[in-house]
């Protein structure tokens, strides 16, 4: 495990070596980036403004989920979905031999070798939207309160990789997989808005199968005092992981019986 | 030259369709995914807008607009969405252009053959998706009865993919000048997509910006055909929408032909 | 119609330069590039005369950076000189009309001009439509090329599982197939075995002669020029350097009658510069 720390440090300093080579590109990216945040803020702002009254949400509570979305998703952008992105390539080009040959664990390298330092950008403009609509909002959450919102968005953090991450595995077993990222994308936007806007079908189904409703929505509502059931979630969370495991070996040996 | 020249032209981008058909239906699998990831804003901002209204808020639009609007919302941005630019921008870098200059037929009929099969195969795997959200939701749903107002809207829908070609080609046309012309692009998608009413529709935003979004460009690539359909656009709304089209089309004829005059036939 | 004791191509005091912007490494040297660029000329042909009698199969030859591959450009439309005369089979090359359009022809060796995903035959039907070619031409057209180069066997075989070899020779039917009065042909054995290469030059040599279509030829490969050309342009620096046949070009590099082409040629090109 450390000598994979170790591994992953060096990949993250290749990473903004080469973002600092290629500097107007890096700009470029972290400025859309963080656009695609701010712009995004709006039809969920225009909704906030029309409706939060009689939803029980207001203007800066929707800021604050908002917010968290989009540091949460920036981090993903930066460390996971380069990686997921790839999966597709890999496996069509056959460049999966060249990470199978590495004494790491294949899986874990495959998700975690690229790196999209650009892309933190968000996080930063996220987080302050964050604070400024807990400030509007006068939240000030106690800081065991906060851990336990962190904790909630960690596992929508991961809940969500994992996801994105079997939606990749696709290209294992059918030919035209690389859209799905575009589809796991897309259901992740579902994340921006606060749950209670959703029936309650869809509400359970963002908390769990497709867990974009943890990535903020969840923490937030934490933050201001409600409580959700933790040690399910990451019991849901261990079983998600160990079928990500399996279904990555059992891909894997479709793709060495294919070659 | 004294055979009919716009009929071979048409002969011409007849062929093109057909083969770009004959390819696009090898990725079909890769185009049916990506529908279905078109489908899914449309269908979150239908849930949450819904949602809200259930809940006793009350938008400026009425509830079977919003709805009606977000049913048809992906198909009318796909119909009207154009993906030339960074073909073009490569064409430009590469050389791949010199190909077509030297032919007696411009690569713009090439641009627009590649568009339009496209079009047909993405409505084909769009439109079943497009009714099945539109079944979810069909108490809300209304179409207006068969008519003038359909003729005006496909009037209004040719206008917007033309537009956003003519738009495209202008981008596209900056590589004659720029090395790289994929961050301008993606700023414009990035404009295109909170301004065109490709999200939401325009009608919700801040009563405050209602008088530049009327009137900015964006509004008729997509938001300006369902309001022909479903609501009653202004007439100076269709004296604009004629105004920008001629304006996008003009820019990209003149800006193509200065492009090609300063061209250096990059590559061999 | 222009009156066929006219040349093919008649250049007269032929110039381009090019425009071009240097910029400074870095990101604060790309900004600077914007707002007060450091615009520079390179003069790439410098008053080219030139005159190809129809008929002719000319060579162009010159090193890398020579101006040859400007010269071409210019004479089938793509560039547009920026002084001198210019006119080719009658026409103005850089208004590419479409009558001019359709009686030259290009073929780029290193560029395909065959549509990648679909058969050679399917190319050559969007170029039936392009050229506004009748239907029986087009099939007498296509039958005979197809025979002369051999390969009525792969016409249906798409082209990017086509060998290199057959590629090329699906690249002269497509090329060939509006019947042009004059061909450009640039590197056109660029990469081919010598069995291919053999077919493309004696199809070059059999078009020349049976439907006298003038040729311009660019080639690195000596052995295609001496195979094919009666006349040899040499450009360097953008000015012609020589222009006549192979024995006044071997009699002008100071080589004896038995001595390789290359080593002319790279005698001709170190002895200018």
């Amino acid at each position: 495990m450390r000598r994979f720390a170790r591994l992953w440090w060096s990949c993250f300093v290749q990473a903004i070596r080469r973002d600092l080579q290629f500097r107007s590109q890096t700009i470029i990216t972290a400025v859309s980036s963080t656009t695609e945040l701010i712009l995004g803020v709006i039809p969920v702002l225009i909704l906030a403004d029309v409706s939060a009254t009689a939803v029980g949400w207001n203007g800066p509570l929707t800021l604050v989920v908002v917010g968290l979305y989009g540091a949460c998703t920036g981090l993903m952008d930066c460390f996971v979905a380069p990686n997921v992105r790839r999966i597709d390539g890999y496996v069509r080009r056959g460049e999966l031999d060249l990470i199978l040959i590495r004494p790491v664990n294949a899986q874990l390298y495959a998700t975690l070798r690229w790196m999209e330092p650009a892309e933190l950008g968000r996080v930063v403009t996220g987080l302050g939207l964050a604070v400024a609509g807990a400030h509007a909002a006068h939240l000030s959450p106690s800081p065991g309160l906060l851990l336990v919102a962190l904790l909630w968005m960690a596992i929508g953090f991961v809940g969500f990789s994992l996801l994105w991450a079997n939606l990749a595995y696709l290209a294992f077993w059918v030919d035209s997989a690389e859209p799905v990222n575009e589809v796991a994308q897309q259901l992740r936007e579902a994340g921006k808005y606060p749950l209670a806007y959703f029936p309650k079908t869809v509400q359970l189904i963002l908390a769990t199968i497709v867990p974009a409703g943890l990535i903020a929505a969840v923490p937030t509502g934490v933050l201001t005092g409600s409580t959700a059931a933790i040690s399910l979630a990451i019991l849901l969370l261990a079983a998600g992981f160990t079928l990500t495991v399996v279904h990555w070996r059992v891909a894997g040996r479709r793709y060495s019986s294919a070659s | 030259m004294t055979a009919a020249p716009k009929l071979r032209i048409l002969r011409v981008l007849r062929v093109l369709v057909a083969r770009e058909i004959s390819l696009v239906l090898h990725y079909r699998w890769w185009l049916a995914m990506m529908q279905l990831s078109n489908i899914i804003a449309p269908a979150i901002s239908l849930l949450v807008w819904r949602g809200a209204i259930a809940q006793g808020a009350t938008p400026p639009v009425s509830e079977s607009f919003l709805t009606t609007y977000l049913v048809l919302v992906s198909l009318v941005s796909m119909l009207t969405s154009s993906w030339t630019s960074g073909f073009l921008a490569a064409g430009i870098r590469l050389g791949e252009l010199n190909s077509w200059l030297v032919r007696p037929c411009s690569t713009h009929v090439n641009g627009l053959a590649n568009n339009v099969a496209e079009k047909l195969m993405k409505l084909t795997l769009l439109a079943p998706l497009a009714v099945a959200l539109g079944l979810l939701f069909r108490d809300k749903v209304a179409l207006p009865p068969p008519g003038l107002r359909w003729i005006a809207f496909l009037v209004a829908l040719f206008m917007a993919a033309g537009m956003t070609f003519a738009l495209d080609v202008v981008i596209g046309s900056l590589a004659f000048w720029f090395e790289d012309v994929s961050a301008i692009d993606r700023l414009r998608q990035l404009l295109a997509r909170t301004l065109s009413g490709a999200l939401i529709p325009l009608a919700l935003f801040p009563a405050a910006f209602s008088g530049f979004l009327t009137a900015q460009p964006f509004r008729f690539m997509v938001s300006f055909p369902l309001e022909v359909l479903l609501g009653r656009p202004s007439d100076e709304s269709y004296l604009l929408a004629v105004g920008w089209f001629t304006t996008f089309l003009g820019a990209a004829v003149v800006i193509w032909r200065i492009g090609l005059r300063n061209y250096q036939g990059a590559g061999a | 119609m222009p009156k066929s004791g006219e040349p093919a191509i008649r250049a007269e005091g032929l110039t381009k330069t090019y425009r071009y912007t240097e910029q400074s490494p870095g990101l604060t040297g790309a900004l600077k590039g914007v707002f007060r660029p450091d615009r520079r000329e390179r003069l790439a042909v410098d008053a080219l005369e030139l005159t190809v009698p129809r008929g002719q199969i000319i060579g162009l030859l010159g090193p890398n950076g020579a101006g040859k591959t400007t010269t071409i450009k210019m004479l089938c439309g793509l560039l547009r000189p920026t002084e001198g005369e210019l006119e080719v089979l009658g026409h103005r090359p850089s208004r590419r009309g479409f009558d001019f359009l359709s009686r030259i022809s290009v073929v780029f060796g290193q560029k395909s001009m065959l549509w990648w995903d679909v058969s050679t035959y399917d190319s050559l039907v969007i170029h039936r439509e392009m050229y506004a070619i009748p239907k029986p031409r087009f099939d007498r057209s296509v039958d005979d090329l197809a025979e002369r180069l051999g390969i009525q066997d792969i016409l249906h075989v798409p082209v990017r599982k086509l060998s290199l070899g057959q590629r090329m020779r699906c690249e002269l039917v497509l090329a060939l197939l509006h019947g042009p009065e004059l061909l450009f042909a640039d590197e056109p054995t660029v990469g081919l075995d010598v069995v291919a290469k053999l077919s493309v030059r004696r199809f070059l040599a059999e078009l020349n002669r049976d439907l006298g279509t003038t040729i311009v030829l660019t080639s690195h490969d000596m052995n295609d020029v001496a195979a094919l050309c009666e006349r040899v342009v040499v450009i360097n620096h953008g000015v012609t350097i020589f222009d006549g046949d192979l024995t006044a070009l071997r009699g002008h590099a100071d080589a004896g009658g038995e001595a390789d082409l290359d080593q002319v040629m790279s005698n001709l090109f170190t002895a200018g510069s």
